[in-house]
């Protein structure tokens, strides 16, 4: 498969829960995707897999061509501190680490001097607008500013893959259009891949294209509508998009 | 990960973790003062090598006040107390380590999430353990040198209260002060190796489940290891090359940490099972709470209870060498009456033995001391918990679960657990004390020659003809006495009894900040 | 139309063609009004004396007049401020209309397929009030009509999801 990541056949269950049930899809280089659907339908867990973070039951990811769901939890933890950028709703940062510190984190794992790893943090706070918490603590700042903290975290390295699940979800609509408007910019400006979680058509508005999934498998309709004529032809890019899942059928 | 980097990490903390660190350290100094000790009564040179269990006769005493540290005989079991004491204080290090851990297992699962590999994290939570440990470690030589200083007061004879005028060797000193940092680290990295901390702020036990037999297998091994030292020893005795001090004191520790640990891992396996007859059995919502929480977590207990459970083996085995050493006088008793019997002398009264008197008051000593660290531990316990059931219970507060039946359940956590681990606990300390004090005890007999002086040649006695003696002499076989030491059911009954109240008015400590602490205002997700 | 000139007027006297512009520039995302239609809209306001003309140009024929607006034009702007647009008294639209036939009337092909072209059309029009409300130096006017449109969009996206989910539960209930 082409595109600089992508996941074949991914299933994955929690206990008796199955969260993905064979999805397929590829993201190509620089694209910003949305993932939507409704609560419950997998996406989270998809953004986990593609991410390495979260181990396949069955099926591959890949990226950059390479296989990387059979990758030990060493090599997997260190793409997330190079390759990978992550982003969630909250609970990323380390409550007890100043602003700076946890944007340079990624860094100092990887070895970088503290000096060099603190400038940089230093510039991506700039860049965000938030230099004057550089010495506070998450717990001191409000929701939007939180985020912004973590989004500069995720991009500090200078991932080619930016990987944000519900990244607003718990911010009023002003300060989430600001951190994805910041979002949005500087992977134009870096040229990077996002791959974004959502359930909010506003924010999947931001994204060049949708992927909608429903009950573990993929929904070109986004309506779980299932039958012929329905492929919704490039919502996922794929041909003939998957199985429809359990979606309404349509009274008639 | 540079090195200031791991430090700056394992430095990031709470006021819990701030405390963690702090007693940690403060258990390094108790530990290594201990260790030390016992390498400074190791130290004291002696004629003889001991055998705890023989009186030693000839060599000079040593010039000390102490009745326990002047006799050479004494002196190997003063030493092997410090020596196995060790083990509460140990595992009461081991206690503080744990302090707060869950909120220290949130932030390393954040970390995870930065991208740090499993070992980072492992090296970040072994450094903290680490350097608290050296630090300890360092102040408790500190405090020990100075000691030997400030305590250094021989009278006008020349002698002194306390060993302060031997120091133990350096590699020794150099052992002690590096290797308890080193263990705890390595304890750490141990303990952390089977969490697995998923980088999603949820920390996913890999034993879920029934727990898996180590912990008997560790006990076991205790247990049979003192019973091969009897043998060896007796071995080694027959054959005329006595084992050296120090081997024997490492195996008794080695052996000991191994049941003391495998006691307190053992918990995790009593809590499952508990909690899973509490759940299917009870009637109250109390236990049935309880019965769940004990299966959510088998491991809570075994973190609460670790220093007193040491100690509860120290003391079983305590119980059954005072058991022992009064069979012994009740032998000789019975040895001397025989006696007495046959050679028609009135009888007198046993005079025990001085050397039973002041082993029996070492080893009342030594359990004074494990009882200290066992309450130690159970202080550290109540802080802990208090930090730990915060978020658990505040949630059921908030659901509408009342109060009351919220403290019975901790109560029945509480006291489903540690009857049976102290049963076990004091049943392992009886166990290996068994292996080195054999439950038989024998005065060997033999033979008396008694002469009946009669009444006509009252020198015939004394007569050096032996012929002319021999026709009245009479040759009496004293049998052997042979008596069984009984299991020692009233020390045993006493000391369960002290531990439970003990671990009752702790419970019921933390249960008064449970009030306070189960507020809805604790359900915040920071 | 009328209360937007009589705004407009606020600031100042504007010959009509200047009101036009106005209209254009203030509602960009609107239809353009047409001259026509300003021009009977500033008679009317005349008539009513809401407005008068005040220019020299008089003679000139209405896009030479300047006109301004009057103490009762105030008035009736404040009043009409003062009132509250009723929140969608009908509900009319044609979105609307054309789901209830697909969903009641055309067969169960036809429904899938027009309702997921639907979706994808909204969807692409949202993508598209998105950049442009991202766009660096957008006028305030510009941003939030998009604000206002993007939130429509969603809102009838959100509505769709929404009624097929109760046809669903219907259907379940219907076949048990």
């Amino acid at each position: 498969m082409n595109g600089i990541l992508y996941g074949r056949d991914m299933v994955k269950s929690y206990g008796r829960t199955v969260a993905l049930r064979g999805v397929t899809l590829e993201v190509g280089q620089g694209e910003i995707v949305a993932v939507t659907g409704p609560s419950g339908c997998g996406k989270s867990t998809l953004l986990l897999c593609l991410a390495g973070i979260l181990r396949l039951d069955a099926g591959e990811v890949g990226y950059c061509g390479e296989r990387i769901d059979n990758w030990s939890e060493t090599a997997r933890a260190k793409l997330r501190r190079g390759a990978f950028g992550v982003l969630f709703q909250f609970g990323q940062l380390v409550a007890e680490l100043s602003a700076a510190e946890n944007i340079a984190l990624p860094l100092l794992l990887s070895g970088v001097r503290r000096r060099a790893a603190r400038t940089a943090a230093m510039t991506w706070l700039d860049r965000l607008g938030i230099p004057h918490l550089a010495d506070t603590r998450p717990g001191e700042m409000s929701g939007g500013e939180q985020q912004r903290t973590a989004l500069a975290r995720a991009l500090v390295a200078e991932p080619r893959v930016l990987f944000a699940d519900e990244p607003t979800g718990a911010l009023d609509s002003l300060a989430g259009e600001q951190v994805l408007g910041e979002l949005v910019r500087v992977a134009r400006e870096q040229q990077t891949t996002v791959v974004l979680v959502t359930h909010d058509a506003r924010v999947a508005g931001y994204a060049d294209r949708e992927v909608a999934l429903r009950d573990g498998v993929l929904d070109p309709s986004g309506l779980g509508l299932t039958g012929p004529g329905v492929t919704g032809a490039g919502l996922d890019g794929t041909a003939g998009g998957a199985a429809g899942g359990a979606g309404a059928g349509v009274a008639g | 990960m540079r090195p200031g980097t791991v430090l700056r990490l394992a430095a990031a903390g709470t006021r819990a973790d701030t405390m963690r660190i702090v007693l940690t350290a403060f258990g390094a100094v108790l530990g290594t003062l201990a260790m030390l000790s016992a390498a400074t009564v190791l130290a004291i040179p002696a004629g003889v090598p001991g055998d705890p269990r023989v009186v030693g006769d000839a060599p000079p005493m040593a010039p000390y006040t102490n009745g326990l540290l002047r006799e050479p005989g004494l002196r190997p079991g003063v030493a092997l107390a410090l020596v196995l004491l060790t083990i509460p204080v140990l595992l009461f290090v081991g206690q503080c380590a744990r302090l707060g851990a869950p909120a220290r297992d949130r932030r390393l699962a954040a970390i995870r999430l930065a991208g740090a590999t499993p070992r980072q994290g492992l090296v970040v939570a072994a450094t903290e353990a680490g350097v608290a440990t050296a630090v300890g470690a360092v102040l408790g030589l500190g405090v020990y040198l100075t000691g030997r200083r400030l305590l250094d007061a021989p009278d006008a004879r020349g002698l002194r209260p306390l060993p302060t005028d031997v120091l133990p060797p350096w590699w020794a000193l150099a052992g002690i002060v590096l290797g308890l940092p080193l263990l705890a680290a390595l304890a750490t990295a141990l303990l952390l190796r089977r969490v697995t901390v998923t980088p999603l702020g949820v920390v996913r036990r890999v034993r879920t489940g029934a727990p898996r037999p180590w912990p008997g297998i560790l006990i076991a091994l205790g247990v049979g290891a003192y019973a091969l030292l009897d043998r060896a020893l007796r071995h080694a005795d027959e054959h005329g090359h006595p084992l050296p001090d120090k081997a024997i004191l490492l195996v008794l520790f080695l052996g000991g940490l191994s049941a003391a640990v495998g006691v307190v891992g053992g918990v995790g396996w009593i809590s499952h099972t508990v909690g899973r007859l509490l759940a299917r059995l009870a009637r109250r919502p109390a236990a049935l709470i309880a019965g769940r929480r004990l299966q959510a977590d088998p491991w809570s207990g075994s973190r609460a209870l670790a220093a007193l459970l040491a100690a509860a083996v120290f003391a079983g085995g305590a119980a059954w060498v005072t058991s022992s050493f009064r069979t012994r006088q009740r032998a000789e008793a019975e040895g001397q009456r025989l006696i007495e019997l046959a050679t028609g002398q009135p009888s007198h009264p046993y005079q025990p033995n001085d050397f039973y008197l002041r082993a029996m008051q070492l080893v009342g000593y030594a359990v004074l001391a494990a009882g200290m660290v066992a309450a130690a531990g159970l202080t550290v316990a109540v802080a802990n918990s208090i930090l730990e059931r915060r978020r658990a219970l505040a949630s059921l507060t908030a659901s509408g679960v009342p109060r009351g039946v919220l403290g019975r359940a901790v109560l029945w956590q509480s006291l489903a657990v540690t009857v049976p681990a102290l049963v076990l606990a004091l049943a392992t300390g009886v166990g290996l004390a068994r292996g080195i004090f054999p439950p038989e005890v024998s005065q060997s007999g033999g033979t008396v020659t008694t002469c009946n002086t009669p009444a006509d040649e009252p020198d015939a006695c004394n007569s050096a003809d032996l012929a002319q003696r021999a026709k009245y002499e009479t040759v009496v076989e004293i049998p052997r006495v042979t008596m069984r030491v009984p299991i020692p059911l009233a020390d045993l009954g006493v000391a369960a009894g002290w531990a439970l109240a003990a671990t009752l008015a702790t419970t019921g400590l933390g249960l008064v900040f449970l009030r306070a602490s189960t507020a809805p205002e604790e359900l915040r997700t920071t | 139309m009328s209360f937007l000139i009589l705004g407009l007027l606020c600031a100042g006297p504007r010959h009509g063609y200047d009101l036009k512009r106005a209209h254009d520039q203030r509602l960009p995302q609107a239809k353009p009004a047409a001259f026509g239609q300003v021009y009977a809209t500033l008679g009317r306001l005349e008539r009513d004396g809401l407005v008068a003309a005040t220019g020299h140009d008089r003679a000139g024929g209405p896009d030479r007049t300047a006109y301004s607006i009057t103490d009762r034009g105030r008035q009736a702007l404040d009043a009409w401020l003062d009132t509250v647009e009723p929140p969608a008294p009908h509900v009319t639209s044609a979105l609307l209309t054309k789901v209830t036939v697909a969903l009641l009337a055309a067969g169960e092909q036809r429904a899938r397929r027009y309702l997921a072209a639907q979706r994808q059309a909204h969807t692409a029009r949202l993508r598209e009030y998105t950049r442009l409300k991202t766009r660096p130096g957008i006028a305030f006017a510009d941003l939030i009509a998009a604000d206002y449109a993007i939130a429509h969009l969603d809102a009838d996206l959100r509505w769709l999801h929404t009624t097929l989910d109760r046809v669903a539960a219907l259907r379940q209930e219907v076949t048990g």
